[in-house]
């Protein structure tokens, strides 16, 4: 269908809209027009990708001087194919009404999952560094293997990509066209993005400093970047500005230094020239450069020769090595231990005679030595990498980060001491695409409170909205339960886990809903020790036995694949007919970016606050930080963090105007007024006050049999939510 | 189908509500109540000569739950009577057989039958158990096996009244769906507990249906909606000729065993071609295989050729009643066929109690 906002002519490829794509594709257009940024929330599973990309793709047609590309950027490689073939739905309705834009669209990943050489893709994990060897500028020169995609693609690259027609590229289209044509399909990919109009990638391509600056050079400012499912952005930046060192990494980055120093020692004629010439090229460097700039470029003296580098970072390693020693010791009677970046870079310095500017760029050196040396195995480099990066960003950002040393006790049974510069600060990852961009739009199903969004990533939105969903039926019922049947608190608070009631309860709750629910039920636990402390509670009560009498049970583990097996089957018991539970972790895999679509899931409860641990250093100080640079207190972020975990969990279950289920939270916390404010509105609109907020499990199973009864009445969407070409 | 007439019927009712000198609230209740009648007799209009219902009960655990008060099962077993006279009423050669769901199995307790009696004295010994696990393919499986013991020529259906959430198959539920569809036997499920979806998609591969109430009487509503039989898409009956007998109904003093049963009776019908008794015609002789049936009930189950809906005649002119041999007041309706006049008395006794048209007959 056709239609108009304001000035711009949107083609949309179904036939209905609903009233809320229209507010939601209004509040973007406001976005785009301002040119600035903006946040925007609404429901899951209400066409919210397909409304964006309509409107942006007219947008880019139609204002071709505002706006010249489209960045999406999703969480995972599935999301991406899914959001390429909904690019593919737009663009077609577009040619239905015949109109040519000439639009190219493509998804970019990464190697593991672009590459078709076979002898490649065999070695599974090692896919990268098995890529690079094929691949990377010295081999051309006639050595052993090589990779015919990449010899094509390098003799005809320019041709053939400009010879490609404008069409929607998806990664499996890539693979196919470079099987056909035999060109390296992720080449071909990273060429066509400079391109592209609409293209397609991963978080990390942006965020990640690490791999943004291959990237960096194409941007063009009059873009719009969207980041898709943003709830969790501010983790992900956080992560991307971690880095963790240990001991067994500091020994292994001393290998490493090792085997380059034998390399540069075995003087065979070749390797000193390619020394030497990169030496020289170093200096040419230095003698373009404008006078009064501090380009990054510039590597200073004191490591531009390839011993004297090698020799600095033998330096950095051990005196990073003295550091964890010393620490360690202190570790013994302390739980964690902290620094200022700045005072330790101070110690670090003095220790091993380093200076600033050398640290700066030891990263960039590294890379640089590791190309003239022809490495290609960089993965087993990574500690010798982490190390530079972990004193770069030592050096290069004073606030927002920490040297936190603790002793490490969740991985394996030896009590690692762990080394890790944590950062604090999202907004530094963000603040280069804030500025590089002209328009960066977050969107999710949950974002509420949607206020904290600019405030922890520092930046000012001309628009910021929730998008409510307008319901034919009730066809979400939040419950809010409190109370067991005898009247005892329903809590997981920490101070009572130890309580054998409370678990008790908990089981017989999850019992009553196994026998009332229909087909799927999701049950989210706050973590993995506290599920598997109820599991053994309800297994000595036969709680379990019970329920899998009445549905197949089936318990998340830590392993991708098996979980993604559980899931498959856990599908297929669901259309049987004999249903199936399934006991997940509400920070867990499931939680994020699975669906549960129709009969998959009919309820989901979060039983349990799924708060974060708050007695972690990390967590501690990162909430101070906040504290300290936003004004945002300890509490306010963790309940704030909390609730959009249950919320997401809880948006598992409607995925769909025809779709309906249970949303069930368990826990007395759930009930109290901070927490309610933090829930999406759409969630709240449905929260009945008087007969679902603070009831007994007894209460709630009847809501919920009264609930699935209403449901299993014949319904049709009523007319007035959705907008025909005719009504508009 | 539309209720012939209709638009001439609704033009009168305006008109009388338009003249309150004449317009009483005599008048006005007969025309709903033939309204009701004719809507109901058109619904009961069955074009089907025979039918066999087979209804499987849930008496798992979850049949307990009480929020049907006082229990689910209760609930269905207090309303089934009604709805089982309702239907032996109006699909006359009809039979109606019981079977409850246990544990993981299925067990017919009565045979298809005609007697109502017998039914519900079947439908009180039935009780809950404490085990869950009702299981659809067994009953699928229980019910293929009764039903390849009937006629061919009979529409084949079954009503599941459950009340659990899942279907707890040691058998493959999809073969024995096929199965079903195959045999063009339908599957209806009336449930307490909701929407189960592979149960809903069972029911429209079989041009069922599912319905779900939401209170007792809204049960007692709903359960009515499988006395008439739907219309079928995948339509598998074979046409046939089929041995019919007349019997003769005899009372004796001494009691006897009847044959089809192998119960005690004093009253009793003896077949035309072996003279075996029998109780509860319509049934097929368990001796030689005759169609047994009495003279009405054929009469009655073909009710299209005997009996139309009367049209409402609105002349102004004063008839003679057909049936009380009265004045017709002001309302009045004929029949189609022999064009006969009758009041709205004898119209709403006829169509609700004789079904045939005295004029015509």
């Amino acid at each position: 269908m056709k239609f108009v906002i304001d000035d711009i002519e949107v083609i949309f490829p179904y036939k209905f809209l609903y009233k809320e794509q229209l507010e939601y594709m209004q509040a973007l257009k406001q976005t785009l027009d301002e040119k600035g940024h903006g946040i925007l929330e609404m429901p899951t599973g209400t066409g919210k990708t397909v409304s964006l990309l309509a409107l942006i793709i007219a947008y880019l047609a139609q204002r071709p001087n505002t706006i010249k590309k489209l960045i999406y950027c999703t969480r995972t490689v599935v999301e991406m194919e899914k959001t390429l073939e909904e690019v593919r739905l737009v663009l077609k309705a577009r040619k239905a009404e015949g109109l040519n834009d000439n639009f190219t669209a493509v998804g970019l990943s990464s190697r593991k999952n672009l590459c078709i050489n076979q002898d490649v893709v065999n070695q599974k994990d090692r896919v990268d560094s098995e890529c690079r060897k094929r691949t990377a500028e010295w081999v051309k020169r006639g050595q052993s293997e090589t990779c015919i995609y990449f010899e094509n693609f390098e003799k005809q690259s320019k041709d053939i990509i400009a010879n490609l027609p404008n069409d929607v590229y998806s990664l499996n289209d890539l693979r196919k066209n470079g099987a056909f044509s035999i060109q390296c399909p992720y080449f071909t990919a990273r060429e066509m993005v400079k391109k592209a109009n609409i293209v397609v990638y991963n978080y990390l391509y942006l965020i990640d400093p690490a791999v943004s600056s291959l990237l960096s050079k194409d941007q063009i400012k009059e873009s719009v970047v969207v980041f898709d499912e943003a709830h969790n952005i501010d983790d992900v930046c956080i992560e991307a500005f971690t880095v963790r060192l240990n001991k067994p990494i500091l020994a292994e980055a001393i290998n490493n230094l090792k085997i380059v120093e034998s390399q540069i020692q075995n003087e065979t004629n070749e390797i000193q020239d390619r020394l030497n010439e990169e030496y020289k090229k170093l200096i040419k460097n230095l003698e373009n450069k404008p006078e009064g700039q501090l380009n990054q470029l510039v590597i200073p003296g004191q490591i531009r020769k390839a011993r004297n580098f090698i020799d600095f970072m033998k330096r950095v390693i051990n005196s990073l090595r003295k550091k964890l020693k010393d620490n360690s010791e202190a570790l013994k009677t302390s739980h964690a231990i902290l620094h200022h970046t700045k005072s330790f870079t101070e110690e670090i310095q003095k220790e091993g005679n380093l200076d600033i500017d050398s640290l700066k760029q030891c990263g960039e050196r590294l890379s640089l030595l590791l190309n003239t040396l022809q490495i290609a195995e960089t993965d087993k480099f990574r500690p010798l990498s982490s190390v530079a990066q972990f004193v770069m960003f030592l050096v290069q950002y004073q606030e927002g980060f920490k040297v936190i040393f603790q002793s490490n006790n969740y991985e394996g049974t030896l009590n690692e001491k762990l080394m890790t510069l944590a950062c604090f600060d999202s907004s530094l990852a963000m603040k280069n695409i804030f500025t590089s961009f002209q328009s960066v739009i977050l969107t999710s199903g949950t974002m509420s409170p949607i206020e904290i969004y600019p405030r922890i990533l520092d930046f000012k939105p001309v628009v910021a909205k929730s998008i409510d969903i307008e319901l034919t039926r009730n066809s979400i019922q939040p419950i809010i339960v409190t109370m067991s049947e005898d009247g005892t608190e329903l809590t997981s608070e920490f101070t009572l886990r130890n309580n054998e009631d409370v678990s008790r309860n908990y089981g017989n709750f999850l019992l009553e809903l196994s026998e009332n629910v229909p087909d799927g039920l999701i049950v989210f636990m706050p973590s993995y020790s506290r599920m598997e402390e109820w599991a053994r509670q309800w297994q000595k009560d036969k709680y379990l036995e019970q329920i899998s009498k009445n549905k197949i049970l089936f318990i998340e583990s830590k392993d991708v694949n098996e979980t993604s097996q559980k899931l498959q089957q856990f599908r297929q018991c669901c259309d049987v007919g004999r249903g199936a539970a399934l006991f997940s972790i509400a920070r867990g895999k499931i939680a994020e970016g699975i669906d549960f679509e129709g009969h998959y899931g009919r309820c989901v409860a979060v039983i349990g606050f799924p708060a974060l641990n708050s007695k972690d250093t990390l967590i501690l100080e990162r909430c101070k930080f906040l504290e300290e640079k936003f004004k945002i207190t300890k509490n306010d972020f963790i309940e704030f963090d909390a609730m959009r975990q249950t919320c997401q969990c809880l948006g598992r279950v409607l995925r769909g105007k025809q779709d309906y289920g249970i949303m069930i939270m368990a826990d007395k916390r759930f009930a109290q007024k901070s927490k309610l404010q933090k829930m999406p509105r759409w969630i709240y609109k449905q929260l009945d006050q008087s007969r679902c907020l603070n009831i007994t499990s007894e209460t709630a199973i009847t809501v919920v049999r009264d609930f699935f009864r209403q449901m299993a009445q014949p319904f049709k969407i009523a007319d007035n939510s959705y907008f025909t070409q005719d009504t508009l | 189908m539309e209720l012939e007439g209709n638009t001439k019927f609704n033009e009168y009712e305006e008109k009388i509500r338009n003249h309150p000198a004449q317009g009483n609230n005599y008048h006005q209740d007969k025309l709903h109540k033939k309204k009701e009648q004719d809507a109901q007799f058109l619904i009961t209009q069955n074009p089907l000569l025979m039918r066999n219902l087979l209804i499987i009960i849930d008496t798992t655990k979850s049949s307990k739950i009480n929020d049907f008060k006082p229990s689910r099962l209760s609930v269905a077993l207090l309303h089934l009577p009604a709805f089982i006279e309702q239907f032996l009423e109006c699909n006359p050669l009809s039979q109606i057989g019981i079977a409850v769901a246990e544990e993981y199995k299925c067990t017919t307790i009565l045979d298809f039958t005609s007697s109502c009696q017998n039914i519900k004295q079947y439908l009180s010994t039935i009780h809950s158990i404490n085990e869950a696990g009702f299981s659809m393919a067994a009953c699928l499986q229980t019910a293929l096996h009764v039903f390849s013991a009937t006629q061919l020529h009979a529409q084949s259906s079954i009503l599941f009244v459950t009340t659990s959430t899942y279907s707890d198959d040691k058998l493959d539920l999809f073969e024995w769906t096929d199965k079903c569809e195959q045999a063009a036997i339908q599957i209806n499920v009336i449930s307490f507990a909701g929407a189960i979806h592979q149960l809903i998609k069972i029911t429209q591969t079989t041009d069922g249906q599912y319905l779900c109430p939401l209170n007792e009487y809204q049960f007692s509503q709903e359960i009515l909606k499988f006395v008439s039989p739907q219309e079928l898409k995948n339509h598998k009956m074979i046409t046939q000729l089929v041995k019919i007998g007349f019997p003769q109904k005899l009372i004796v003093n001494q009691p006897t065993l009847c044959q089809c049963h192998l119960e005690i009776v004093y009253n009793f019908y003896k077949c035309p071609v072996c003279y075996s008794k029998v109780c509860s015609p319509p049934l097929l002789c368990p001796i030689c295989s005759t169609w047994i049936v009495l003279p009405h009930q054929i009469l009655r189950s073909d009710g299209y050729e005997t009996l139309g809906v009367f049209e409402m005649q609105n002349d102004g002119l004063e008839h003679i009643c057909f049936g009380c041999q009265e004045q017709t007041t002001v309302i009045h309706s004929n029949c189609k066929r022999c064009k006969k006049f009758f009041c709205l008395d004898c119209d709403i006794l006829i169509h609700s109690k004789f079904k045939v048209c005295p004029g015509c007959a």
